[in-house]
């Protein structure tokens, strides 16, 4: 019998956990669906922060500032000469030299002849904005104060032993004791999802359907975010996208659909996926109308088109969600999109989200790493710290929607990014800057007598 | 991630860098640090696309030939690479005429993204095709066209005739200067134009 005991206690304490566990998972399923958190997350946060400073050598002292839309540090590496922006060429006058040079700017509404050195200007910019650009500082400056004991984001902290022993506890703390139980929280809210969405498929009546599925499907997001130990802030909720509307999101990752899907219910425009993908897809569909498409069909703009607009003039149906910049989605079904969709008479309703990178490095290479795998490096990292702004609603003309993203600081360009890479013709600010070199050019109006030597 | 050990740079290579470059060891940290930022696929070098990634350059008229001339004969940069191209622009050390940073350097980068063949001459098509990058579709055909001849034209006989050479041999149209000529043609452009203000 003495030999029998430890059998038993090793039992009874399985049994404890496992109703220990049970019990929490239930509170957690509850207070995602009645959207009511004991603030352990943000407690749970704020203690990160505190550790992180303490633990890591600080390189120069950071802004402390509570939301994550920390303003960029005035620690430039470089003066500039000349930046190029949405209002053309700004020159500006650095005398870092002993010698003041009379710059080029004074002269640039007089036209003169073209040189040979009129190329410096751009050159210079060209090679400033290698070296710092808005863009890319903004989010390099969250890293540059401190590591935030991640493998994956420490690429240029140089380790001392104290670093390393807080890592491997951070290690120890994220991949044994907080991964485990994300990863029942992450399979409890499917089975939710799941089983909630096949009990409300089968009830007849459409009314009944759509107000159950108002409220599974963002609970259900909520036990995912949970999963993640997401902490989300959202501004301007009286923004909020509306049914029939279409909400048009800067997209990060895949965890946007998750962040936005806490608070309303959205049909998602998106190419259809095997896998783990395709099956949440499915399930998804289930009870809401969601608008997924074949990847022949992504390159026929026509039919998204059409089910976008067939989606935005029925009545009562959830708000489209889609993300322009997404790889899921065509280049030129978003071009076309963006020129004609809105003929339809939908209402745009830009978000912009942001994620604090000192949580997790959000950003997906979906070249380098799958769904599955990347959904795992979410659920090891620290949490997932994210704002999101409801911007006001407007009727879209061309391009104006990623103007307005663009007012939020740190998100500037991360939209102005991906209309770049997205037009074919050259974007039309690069043409707004050979229209001010042309204007400054003696010889290339209409107006102007022709240049050039005789013998020519 | 076998390529992290390039990412950073050991204390040695810091002390050579810096001897080589004239950057200081804080510089070549924040270097560092905007090297992995662009570097997105984590793979120790850089590659065009990463570099085309930033807006502000891709806006940039003469972003082609920037960038035609920076990897001119490689693929991808490692940070060593990328740290003395950068340095090459840094204002002239008065003291240190044979440096990374000398005039010639600067003149020579500039050389490269106007000689676009690589024959070691700027021709007046090459002209042209900058000119056109510049203007886009805002510059006329044949007034663009004969912008570049008369500037390859006049940069050649300002040149013979700053070495003394009166008159041409052949009596029609130059369509052709060489790196001399170019260098020639660019005395008045202050070094503060062709170079890069970095903070201490």
């Amino acid at each position: 019998s003495l030999r029998l005991q430890p059998l038993e206690a090793f039992y009874w304490a399985v049994q404890l956990i496992g109703r220990l566990v049970g019990l929490v998972l239930l509170v957690a399923t509850l207070l995602a669906v009645f959207n009511f958190s004991f603030g352990i997350r943000r407690l749970y946060i704020r203690i990160l922060l505190h550790l992180f400073e303490q633990a890591v050598e600080k390189r120069r002292p950071p802004s402390r500032k509570e939301s994550s839309d920390n303003l960029s540090r005035d620690n430039r590496l470089i003066q500039r000469h000349a930046k190029l922006t949405t209002e053309g060429i700004e020159l500006l006058h650095a005398d870092c030299a002993s010698s003041d040079d009379p710059s080029k700017a004074s002269t640039s509404s007089q036209k003169r002849p073209f040189h040979l050195s009129d190329l410096c200007v751009f050159v210079q910019s060209g090679i400033e904005s290698i070296i710092e650009d808005e863009v890319t500082k903004r989010f390099a400056a969250e890293d540059l104060a401190s590591w935030n004991l991640l493998t994956r984001t420490n690429k240029y902290q140089f380790i001392s032993s104290r670093l390393t022993c807080y890592w491997v506890l951070g290690c120890f703390l994220r991949y044994c004791i907080l991964f485990p139980f994300r990863m029942l929280l992450a399979l409890t809210a499917v089975l939710y999802l799941v089983i909630g969405s096949l009990i409300i498929a089968l009830l007849p009546w459409p009314g009944l359907r759509r107000y159950l599925n108002s409220i599974l499907t963002p609970t259900a997001f909520r036990l995912f975010a949970r999963a993640f130990s997401a902490v989300l802030r959202f501004h301007d909720v009286e923004n909020m996208p509306q049914n029939n509307g279409i909400c048009v999101a800067n997209h990060t990752s895949p965890i946007d659909v998750v962040v936005l899907g806490c608070r309303q219910v959205f049909s998602i425009v998106g190419q259809s996926h095997g896998g783990f993908t395709g099956f949440m897809q499915k399930t998804l569909h289930r009870t809401s109308p969601h608008i997924w498409f074949e990847r022949s069909e992504s390159s026929d703009a026509s039919v998204v088109k059409r089910k976008l607009e067939e989606h935005v003039s029925t009545p009562g149906l959830p708000p489209v969600l889609i993300f322009p910049e997404g790889t899921c989605i065509n280049n030129t079904s978003v071009m076309m999109f963006r020129k004609g969709g809105f003929e339809a008479g939908g209402v745009v309703y830009p978000v912009a989200i942001k994620y604090d990178p000192r949580f997790a490095d959000c950003f997906w290479n979906s070249s380098a790493c799958g769904m599955v795998t990347y959904l795992f490096m979410m659920m090891t990292s620290w949490a997932i710290v994210a704002d999101v702004w409801y911007l006001p609603p407007q009727i879209q003309q061309e391009g104006e929607s990623s103007r307005q993203i663009a007012g939020r600081g740190g998100l500037v360009d991360l939209q102005w990014d991906g209309n770049l890479k997205r037009s074919k013709p050259k974007s039309s600010l690069q043409e707004q800057h050979r229209e001010a070199f042309r204007k400054r050019i003696y010889g290339l109006s209409v107006t102007d007598q022709m240049e050039g030597s005789g013998a020519g | 991630m076998g390529s992290v050990s390039s990412l950073i740079p050991d204390e040695n290579q810091i002390k050579d860098i810096q001897e080589e470059t004239g950057l200081s060891k804080e510089q070549l940290q924040r270097l560092n640090s905007r090297f992995i930022a662009l570097d997105k696929q984590s793979e120790g070098s850089l590659r065009r696309e990463d570099l085309e990634r930033i807006p502000e350059l891709y806006v940039n008229p003469v972003s082609q030939f920037l960038l035609d001339a920076f990897f001119r004969d490689r693929n991808e940069i490692n940070f060593l690479e990328f740290v003395k191209f950068l340095a090459t622009f840094r204002p002239v050390d008065e003291g240190r005429p044979t440096s990374i940073n000398r005039r010639e350097a600067k003149l020579r980068f500039l050389f490269d993204m106007y000689d676009l063949d690589r024959d070691g001459v700027i021709s007046v098509d090459e002209v042209h095709r900058m000119l056109e990058e510049l203007l886009g579709r805002h510059g006329r055909p044949d007034q663009v066209l004969s912008i570049a001849r008369r500037i390859v034209h006049e940069a050649a006989l300002d040149y013979a005739a700053a070495n003394g050479v009166a008159e041409m041999p052949s009596g029609g149209q130059i369509d052709s200067i060489d790196f001399p000529a170019f260098e020639h043609a660019m005395r008045n452009v202050s070094d503060h134009q062709l170079s890069i203000c970095f903070l201490s």
